[in-house]
Parts: C-alpha cells; structure tokens; sequence
C-alpha cells in the first residue's frame, strides 16, 4: 500500500530517502524535513566536509569525475534534465545505451536534434540523363537519341530546411532535490 | 578518440564558477544554396559543398570554483589564458580516466553463448 502524503513526510519515513537520493515536485521551497537537509539539484557547488556524508556517496560523478576545488562538490544538475539507469549497475552491462554515455553522474542529450546526410539511409536520387546540342541558335533537347550531342551536369536543388527536430520524449516538469545531509 | 570541442568556457562571477562545456560536433557537408533554395555553382557547373556544424552529441558541463588556488598567483588571478589551458587539462585527463574504466570494464564482461535461432520467427512452424 502506498504510503499516504502525510506520513511521507513524517521524520520516521526520512529513511527511505537516504544522503545523495534525489526527489521531485512542485517545490517553490525546499521541503523540510526534520533531521534531513535538501538542497536544489541544480549543480551548485557545496562544501564537502560540511556534507561529508553527500561526499562520501557521490564523489565528483555529477562533475564528470572533476575535482572542483576550494574543497567542494558538486550537487546533481537535473535542470532540463531527466534521469537514466546507467547501463552496467547490479548484474553487469545491460547493453541498452551501448552508444550513449555510461560514467555515474555523466551527463548529455539534446533537446533537439539537426539531422545529418550521414545519419540518413542510404538511398538514390535518380535523374534521367538528356543529351543537348545548340542548332541553328536553338537549344534541343531529348533522351539520348541520335543527333543530340554533350551531356552536362544537371544540379539538382537542395530540398529540407535542416531544421532539428524535437527529440524529447514524453515529458512533465517536476523541480527536483537532493538530500545533502 | 572521440575529439571534443570546446562549446562554451566562462567565469560566471556572481555564481563564483568557472564553467566549461564540451561536446563532439556533427558535422554535415550540404551543398551551398541561395536564399531561394537554388544551389550555387562553381565554373564547371558543380555545386559547391560546405562543412556547417549542425549541432552538438555528448555536450558535457563541468564547473570549477572560481575561488580555488588553483587560478591565483600571489594573490592575483591568473591570465584567463593560463587558466583555461589548465582546466581543459583537468578534463582532458578526466576524460582519460573515464574511457581507461571503460576499456576495463568492456575486457571484464563475461562471456555470452549465442542460441541457435537468434534472428528466426519464434513460431518455428509459420515458414
């Protein structure tokens, strides 16, 4: 049975959301929690050995594994964001988004996305090919037969705009936090 | 190797950071058009073809504290010069580490056996 909204937040339940876990909501504030400090998830650097226990889950993941200095970390950056298993957690590597970036912490993704010539598959573009001559001032025209001379490029003009497309999935916009200490 | 460029690296001084962002360029060759879509040719009547970065694939961001030691000397902030090559570094080496795991892991993965039929209908009577 799921728990009731009440008793989500009484201080009993603070265990279910342990240091370096992360929540979402309609929050304009930070929630409250007695005994529990949260912060915005939105990649600002705190200090490590006031949040030794954040420290000591997370490390520098949410900075790519880069040491921030000034004795800092850096909180998880969910803003424009969603979250993804990492592939190769628990039993090993699930092969899933094999292609796709795969540290803890790391981040990537497009809102959009231009597609490229090579990212097409491959097709043909077929132009029936004419031969031309210039008589008597006048330019004739016709499909290779006799008497028709010089075979040219014939340039076709580009079509599509190039405009990137809206890759997002189905999506609804929470704010999320993340429990610091 | 995946070659990174460098899209955006700036002091963000009422944050306090430094902030860095990479990602791998899509490059696309297009053929150059006029405003109304036609294509330009050169003198032999070939159309003229042009790199443009169309966007970005594994865009990444990192931050670094723009109080650190690290971006002073004496006292004073460093050549912002000096400073961007020395955080590029930082990530260059970052980047290292993470594809060195990577490989290791990739040698780690356990052997898999493949089933005859893979690729077959799964009703093997429906041929």
């Amino acid at each position: 049975m799921r728990p009731l909204a009440a008793e989500i937040q009484s201080p009993g339940a603070l265990g279910l959301i342990p240091v370096g876990g992360q929540i979402s909501g309609p929050f304009s504030s930070l929630p409250v929690f007695p005994g529990a400090v949260f912060a915005w998830a939105d990649g600002g650097l705190i200090d490590r050995t006031a949040f030794s226990t954040f420290f000591g889950v997370a490390g520098h993941v949410y900075n790519g594994g880069v040491d921030p200095g000034s004795n800092k970390v850096r909180k998880p950056d969910k803003r424009g964001r969603v979250s993804v298993g990492a592939d190769n957690f628990g039993q090993g590597e699930a092969g899933r988004i094999p292609n796709s970036n795969r540290a803890l912490g790391q981040n990537g993704g497009e809102e959009r996305h231009a597609q490229t010539s090579a990212e097409l598959a491959v097709h043909a573009h077929v132009v029936s090919a004419y031969a031309m001559s210039v008589a008597h001032g006048q330019l004739a025209y016709g499909a290779g037969s006799d008497g028709f001379t010089g075979v040219g490029t014939m340039p076709m003009n580009n079509t599509g705009s190039g405009t990137a497309a809206n890759v997002m999935q189905p999506y609804e916009v929470d704010v999320w936090v993340v429990r610091v200490a | 190797m995946i070659e990174h460029v460098v899209i955006d690296h700036h002091l963000d001084e009422q944050a306090g950071v430094y902030v860095v962002v990479i990602g791998v360029p899509v490059v696309s060759q297009m053929q150059k058009a006029r405003e109304d879509g036609t294509v330009v040719l050169d003198a032999e009547t070939q159309p003229i073809t042009e790199s443009k970065v169309v966007g970005y694939l594994d865009v990444e961001d990192f931050v670094f504290d723009a109080g650190d030691p690290r971006w002073f000397v004496d006292g004073e902030r460093r050549a912002d010069e000096d400073v961007a090559a020395d955080q590029r570094g930082v990530i260059l080496d970052a980047l290292a580490e993470r594809a060195a795991v990577r490989e290791k892991m990739a040698a780690q993965a356990c052997e898999v056996t493949t089933m005859p039929g893979v690729g077959g209908l799964l009703r093997e009577d429906s041929e």
